[in-house]
């Protein structure tokens, strides 16, 4: 069975007929890595935002489903219901994701608090074990400190502690590395890897590096304009590109420094598919919507192309 | 230090640069620190100084000046001397030591104003502002209709329709300032609200009202807090505006407001020290808290 499968996820703004995410379908096997990749403005982040519950107010899920092992977690009226040990997820921005004014060990003990019931004490003390796990020295003193008294990759590491605490089923890592320097993205990429094998759970992995993507994802779904493009193991993906957008996208990440691909404007066509004004190959029938169809067992396209075409 | 390719310290070249002089900025003490921010804020400082003396002559002051109620037939309207420095009033009480009472009881309440107001306000204000939606648009509402009132007139009403007491000025001016903080904080809960640790407080599974309370609050508070130093100075002119129009704080009590209004119509007859010494504490006391509050607005932004 699929750990955590998304099908047909729709948001849009309320009260508007054009979606934002167009029936976004995806989805990640138990201890497996999933990479949704896109550029900005693609709709990576709103996608997890949705799965998670956490739609910023004026926008809402007007069709698809989430499920965990399953089970459906959308309730009615669209919102979506989960636990801390079902699901968590790891912020973009560590500073910004954690409390100013509430010192790490708390924030991390009260994870613990809410979802172990334990008591207070107890929890703290959980919460600097779970620091010294993930890597933090002397972390009973930083466990004292305040958010603005750590390094960023401090908090990131505080923040993934939060995350794994009540050891989910599936994290959700957004762009985890973005606001870091190299050095130190190598250091969480490897702690997420090591802390994964560990709890065994499944990762939506968030990012637009599609460096990242190679060193940490099994398979990738590549979203542009709020829409699917491709899912495929990231093998295969980055060897033989299927979509044209993906193929775009994997040209961008140039060899030669003065290559660049045109027009990175994202005035997408409302209607029909979004990447059809930019697409080489479009045609009359791309003024409707392309479903994700399967084109080998284990990746699937959103185009109408015939497969042979697709090479 | 035994891995290969590093120079046995025998075979280095002799140091070719001599550092004679490193420069080092001075690490300033905490006193110093202080002593050079009141330098570059002139106005600030006086309205500390200002702040510390008032706070002084109304800890302190009432036990080194006589009773405030102390009349005294044969010695009424005699000029500021030595014996009194402010002179004396109609019925010969000692100007000097009703001023310095006044400055325990003037300043507490505006405090307690103050307090009261931010406490009820900042509460609303991010309720307002972290759920939004219908509650929202309520409150605001309801704040708009309170602020359609000058805030003083609405006190003088609340005031003027409850019984006299301490406790009634201070509820009614305090309400009179409520909508200000609810305002102040609901904008900041706006901002706060966006911000990823409040996902991530949801997301641990906090309720609502403790995501509002415990993350959203402590962070929306800033400007509220800096705010609350200008209020109270607003709150003692208020409370003293209202004595002034003998509503609330009553005679004989030793109060700015009061005092004024008692000395006011003596002006004309020549005895000009009466209300003049009060009237000068209200100016001051209201100059302390509206340039240290300034000053902390201003720096804020």
């Amino acid at each position: 069975m699929r750990l955590f499968e998304v099908e047909a996820l729709t948001v849009g703004i309320t009260g508007s007929p054009f979606p934002i995410l167009r029936e976004v379908s995806f989805y990640v096997e138990p201890g497996e890595v999933l990479a949704l990749v896109g550029e900005s403005g693609s709709g990576k982040t709103m996608t997890a935002l949705a799965a998670m519950g956490l739609l910023p107010f004026g926008i809402e899920m007007t069709g698809g489903d989430v499920r965990l092992g399953g089970d459906s977690l959308v309730r009615t009226g669209g919102t979506v219901e989960r636990s801390a040990a079902q699901m968590s997820m790891i912020f973009q921005h560590p500073t910004s994701a954690l409390n100013p004014t509430m010192r790490v060990g708390h924030q991390v003990g009260r994870v613990i608090q809410i979802n172990q019931r334990l008591g207070r004490t107890q929890s703290l003390e959980a919460a600097v074990e779970l620091l010294k796990h993930v890597g933090i020295p002397g972390a009973k003193r930083v466990a004292r400190n305040f958010p603005h008294q750590l390094s960023g990759g401090m908090c990131q590491r505080v923040m993934i502690a939060m995350a794994v605490a009540c050891q989910p089923r599936l994290l959700i890592a957004d762009e985890p590395t973005t606001a870091l320097d190299v050095t130190v993205q190598a250091q969480i990429f490897d702690l997420i890897k090591s802390l994964v094998s560990e709890i065994g759970c499944g990762v939506l992995f968030i990012t637009h590096d599609l460096g990242a993507v190679a060193e940490m994802a099994d398979r990738v779904a590549v979203m542009y304009g709020g829409q699917v493009m491709e899912e495929s193991p990231v093998r295969d993906l980055l060897a033989e590109p299927r979509h044209p957008y993906t193929r775009y996208l994997l040209e961008s990440v140039v060899r030669e420094v003065d290559h660049r691909v045109e027009d990175i404007g994202v005035d997408f066509a409302l209607t029909g598919c979004r990447f059809g004004h930019r697409c080489p190959y479009v045609h009359e029938k791309c003024n409707g919507f392309p479903p994700l169809v399967e084109i080998s067992p284990s990746r699937r396209v959103s185009c109408f192309l015939k497969t042979e075409e697709l090479r | 230090m035994t891995g290969e390719g590093i120079a046995d310290p025998g075979e280095l070249p002799p140091a070719r640069f001599v550092v004679d002089r490193v420069h080092v900025t001075e690490e300033k003490s905490r006193t110093r620190r202080a002593l050079s921010f009141m330098r570059s804020n002139p106005l600030f400082s006086i309205g500390l100084g200002l702040l510390i003396a008032f706070v002084g002559m109304a800890i302190i002051g009432p036990f080194l000046v006589g009773d405030p109620l102390l009349t005294n037939p044969a010695g009424m309207f005699s000029p500021p001397s030595a014996d009194h420095w402010f002179g004396t009033d109609e019925y010969g009480r000692d100007v000097f030591a009703r001023s310095v009472n006044a400055a325990r009881l003037d300043l507490s309440i505006g405090l307690a104003i103050a307090l009261v107001a931010m406490t009820i306000g900042s509460t609303i204000g991010v309720v307002s502002g972290y759920f939004g939606g219908r509650t929202d648009e309520i409150i605001m509402r309801l704040t708009d209709i309170l602020l359609a009132f000058p805030g003083f007139v609405l006190a003088l009403i609340i005031v003027a329709a409850l019984a006299e007491s301490l406790l009634n000025v201070v509820m009614a001016v305090a309400a009179a300032y409520v909508p200000y903080f609810i305002r102040l904080t609901r904008a900041q809960a706006l901002v706060e609200r966006e911000k990823e640790y409040v996902d991530a407080a949801r997301l641990a599974g906090n309720r609502p009202l403790r995501v509002a309370f415990r993350h959203v609050m402590p962070n929306s508070l800033g400007p509220a807090l800096v705010s609350a130093t200008l209020v109270t100075g607003w709150a003692v002119l208020t409370v003293a505006g209202l004595a002034f129009l003998s509503v609330g704080i009553q005679p004989p009590t030793a109060e700015w407001g009061v005092m004024v209004g008692e000395g006011a119509g003596d002006i004309i007859t020549g005895e000009w020290w009466t209300s003049l010494f009060p009237g000068g504490m209200i100016v001051l006391a209201v100059m302390a808290f509206h340039f240290i509050g300034d000053d902390l607005t201003e720096s804020r932004t």
